[in-house]
């Protein structure tokens, strides 16, 4: 299963209690929630990297952890996002709820993320302003359904060939009954050229930590059974399959590009992935995955380069991966 | 002042008519004022006038905005149902949707951390109760029930008043 995955994280969602929720539009309420949030957090957190809503207009965040975080959240004022590299451990502020504790990780490890995101909650606690609870529902969430101990683990997983044979849709009708939210990580286009998957418990009512990692890794052991179910049928060794040309040409665009959009860069990449697992490049896949540093514009912003040489730097960058430097 | 035209009921309008320096007036009834208006508007009408130009539009009232089905006495966010769309504006919208909620999570209290052995059995704090009685007012209202919002007050204002004098 653990091929297939390739970020965990450990969340958990919390509101003030005498404040609007994050969807309304307060600015007061917003302001306020944040203020109290980055205060407890720089301290619990001294190493953090933060960024504010104006550095996350201007910047973004890497791909991968972009994916994790509300559509257009680029565009919210009064948002943050605060992250401490060598833990993992951060959190989103006003993006949809007042605060969304984070532990960022191996999927391995999702015991331990779920004990340092709890642990996080409680060095940031701040006893004079307690969230939003009830007995009866919970920790309340800004969408009710959420509401329960606000504990989520979602992973990111590249499923290409239930995405090729558009297997997806049914899968998620299937987890759905099992409490598990199964959706593409697609563009705002609508389109998924990377084929990846976040897998996550839809809900945490009346579920304890335990049985919300057994219930996602369970779903994920699933989903990387069909998959490699279905890898093992198409990616014929011979190279006499369609899928497995399309392995080659995508490795061959790849190593000798010199201009590539971040669609075009998820699309071969992809390809290149599922060639990884299944045997036919003989790529270490860290490095592989190590390339999505550069999928989306957010290494190059940083650099303050001209965007109109993003596509030009990120080919130069991969093929430098690739083929140490040519 | 008698109408001029029927010489029988009393006159609430007067038409003023203004012909190069010379000013006439009728005062007419409504009655006549209106079947005044109608052999105007067929005169018009003879003339090759539409109705629709001549006669005045009618307005139609709009109707009444009909009243959620649920709504929070904090922030005020309306609620017609819950879903896994539905967005709540405060902590107390829980309690504007509290039937729903209960019909979807059951109305226990959770078996996790969050139900301490600490939590109170007996009767709510006052507080709890008034704010409890407001929503239930609230709720009454929105349905029509107003006998039953009524009621409701009468029991906040005795327990406000009760409230002051401790």
């Amino acid at each position: 299963m653990y091929n297939f995955v390739l970020l965990a994280e450990a969340s958990l969602r919390r509101n003030y209690q005498d404040l609007r929720f994050c969807p309304q539009d307060d600015r007061e309420d917003l302001a306020r929630s944040s203020q109290r949030s980055l205060t407890r957090l720089q301290e619990a957190l001294p190493q953090a990297q933060y960024l504010d809503a104006g550095g996350l207009r201007a910047f973004g965040l890497p791909y991968l952890r972009e994916l994790l975080l509300p559509r257009g959240y680029r565009r919210l004022e009064e948002a943050g996002w605060l992250l401490e590299e060598h833990s993992g451990l951060g959190a989103a502020i006003n993006m949809d709820e007042h605060i969304v504790f984070k532990a960022l990780g191996d999927a391995r490890q999702a015991d331990e993320l779920l004990k340092g995101v709890r642990q996080l909650e409680g060095k940031a606690l701040d006893p004079q302003h307690p969230y939003a609870q009830n007995p009866a529902y919970g920790y309340l969430s800004y969408k009710p359904v959420l509401s329960g101990s606000g504990l989520h683990l979602g992973l990111i997983m590249h499923l290409p060939m239930l995405h090729f044979l558009k297997q997806a849709r049914f899968m998620a009708r299937g987890f759905l009954e099992e409490g598990i939210q199964f959706k593409g990580l697609s563009l705002p286009d609508g389109r998924n050229p990377a084929k990846l998957f976040l897998l996550t418990n839809s809900g945490s009512h009346r579920l304890d930590d335990q049985a919300i990692s057994q219930r996602v890794v369970d779903a994920a052991q699933d989903a990387a059974r069909k998959e490699q179910a279905l890898q093992q049928r198409a990616l014929n060794r011979s190279g006499q399959t369609s899928l497995t040309e399309q392995v080659w040409r995508s490795y061959g665009i790849l190593r000798y590009a010199r201009r590539l959009t971040s669609s075009d860069f998820l699309t071969h990449w992809s390809n290149l992935r599922l060639g990884v697992q299944g045997g036919i490049l003989p790529l270490d896949p860290l490095t592989l995955d190590g390339l999505l540093h550069y999928a989306n514009d957010y290494a190059f912003l940083r650099e303050g380069l001209d965007p109109k040489t993003f596509a030009f730097r990120r080919a130069d960058e991969v093929r430098r991966t690739l083929s140490g430097g040519i | 002042m008698i109408c001029e035209v029927c010489h029988q009921k009393h006159a609430d309008i007067v038409f003023k008519t203004v012909t190069g320096d010379q000013v006439a007036t009728k005062a007419m009834c409504l009655a006549c004022a209106h079947s005044m208006q109608q052999d105007m508007v067929k005169m018009f009408m003879a003339l090759g006038f539409r109705r629709d130009q001549v006669e005045e539009p009618r307005i139609q009232e709009e109707p009444a905005p009909a009243m959620p089905r649920y709504l929070c006495t904090q922030c005020g966010r309306p609620y017609e149902g819950l879903d896994e769309h539905t967005m709540a504006g405060c902590a107390a919208c829980y309690d504007a949707m509290r039937e729903e909620l209960d019909a979807v999570f059951g109305s226990k209290p959770q078996d996790s951390a969050l139900a301490t052995e600490e939590a109170p059995v007996e009767a709510v704090p006052q507080e709890d109760a008034l704010s409890q009685l407001r929503y239930r007012m609230m709720e009454a209202v929105i349905k029509e029930r107003f006998e039953e919002a009524a009621r409701l007050r009468d029991q906040i204002n005795r327990l406000e008043l009760a409230e002051g004098q401790t």
